[in-house]
């Protein structure tokens, strides 16, 4: 929900560092990390701040499990999910990206790919085989979107 | 046996009692009367009601300002025992200020241990650090300090807790260990960031619509920053 930004951001981890000369905050350990109804999980979430305030997250898990997230949409009951080796959040752009294995759903729908970004103003994601700028591993992108009820259509 | 008759036996037998509840006695009395054995306080040399020292460098360099209300200098381990001890940074390049109900401060310095409301600030880059715990041992002259009980650290509004704590360069590299949390509220809005988010445009369903073209970056619509 847009309403997420203006929330204070509650993070638990079992062990936080953090350097104040450069910003960086890092955390490790059972991580979970919430602002309104967005959480993110992982081992390890490192949070860097800029000079004008804007935080990005990078979130990541070891021994082969995957970062996650959720969040509730606008004006819906729905949550939009996603896991991957690695998510990137950025507050500048309300993006959160997925990178390597990743899958994404919101309500019944689902997308699977290398590379997944969800854009939050505009609800919207990007999925592609290639990850965002590397070239990755062939493979194919699988979206899977559940027909409307007849009713609603 | 003469030895077995009653009235050698009888006569044996209570004055080995007497004596067993006489040496029982004896110990116990001992016991309660004996002080607890007192920890060498070691020898003192020096007493002070209101203490006011500064600290300078080898080099000469003044490092920090330490008043407290009664000081006690024990020859044993050069330890100094501090009461309501107050403690200011006197170098130009970290600004800091510490206070605690108590204080003990080893070698010449280079260990303090304080305890009770153990309240440190450090100024560092226009921004307080505020650490508050009931336990804090410094090492003033490598800006090392350690907690092993709970601590809350505050920066701003932001605020974080943990079991113990570990840090570095006079509070400004941090290790929480334990239970550690961050409550860490929105940052207030700037002129530069206090644009709403672009509105997706009227009529626009919201619903998701992956669009799964491989290779083919789509330039995300040019918007300014918002928080």
């Amino acid at each position: 929900e847009k309403a997420d930004k203006q929330k204070p951001i509650e993070i638990d981890a079992d062990r936080i560092h953090v350097d104040d000369r450069q910003k960086v905050h890092i955390f490790e350990g059972n991580v979970l990390m919430k602002q309104g109804t967005l959480e993110i999980r992982g081992d390890r979430v490192v949070v860097t701040q800029d000079e004008q305030g804007f935080k990005t997250g990078v979130a990541t898990a070891q021994g082969g499990k995957l970062a996650t997230f959720k969040q509730k949409r606008d004006n819906s009951d729905e949550w939009v999910t996603g896991e991957a080796e690695r998510l990137e959040y950025d507050a500048r752009t309300n993006k959160i990206k997925l990178i390597g294995r990743a899958r994404a759903t919101s309500g019944q729908d689902e997308v699977r790919g290398a590379y997944i970004e969800y854009d939050q103003n505009t609800d919207q994601y990007y999925v592609t085989t290639a990850g965002g700028t590397s070239s990755a591993p062939s493979g194919r992108v699988r979206a899977v979107i559940q027909p409307k009820n007849t009713e609603e259509q | 046996m003469t030895l077995l008759r009653p009235t050698v036996l009888l006569p044996l037998l209570f004055a080995t009692l007497v004596a067993a509840f006489s040496f029982w006695l004896e110990r116990r009395v001992n016991l309660l009367t004996q002080s607890p054995p007192v920890e060498p306080a070691g020898e003192i040399d020096l007493v002070s009601g209101e203490l006011a020292v500064d600290v300078y460098s080898d080099t000469g360099l003044p490092m920090h300002h330490i008043e407290a209300d009664h000081a006690i200098h024990y020859l044993a381990g050069d330890r100094t025992a501090l009461e309501r001890p107050r403690v200011t940074s006197l170098r130009e390049d970290v600004r800091f200020t510490g206070r605690a109900q108590r204080a003990d401060v080893f070698d010449h310095g280079e260990r303090i241990e304080a305890f009770g409301d153990v309240l440190v600030t450090r100024l560092l880059d226009g921004a307080e650090t505020r650490y508050e715990g009931q336990m804090l041992v410094w090492w003033p002259d490598d800006g090392r300090a350690r907690s092993d009980l709970p601590v809350v650290i505050t920066r701003g509004e932001r605020r974080a807790t943990g079991d113990r704590m570990e840090a570095e360069d006079h509070l400004a590299k941090i290790t929480l260990i334990g239970n550690a949390h961050v409550h860490w509220p929105p940052e207030p809005k700037t002129a530069a960031n206090a644009l709403a988010p672009a509105k997706p445009a009227a009529g626009k369903t919201t619903a998701p619509t992956p669009r799964a073209k491989p290779d083919s970056r789509q330039p995300a619509p040019r918007r300014s920053p918002s928080r």
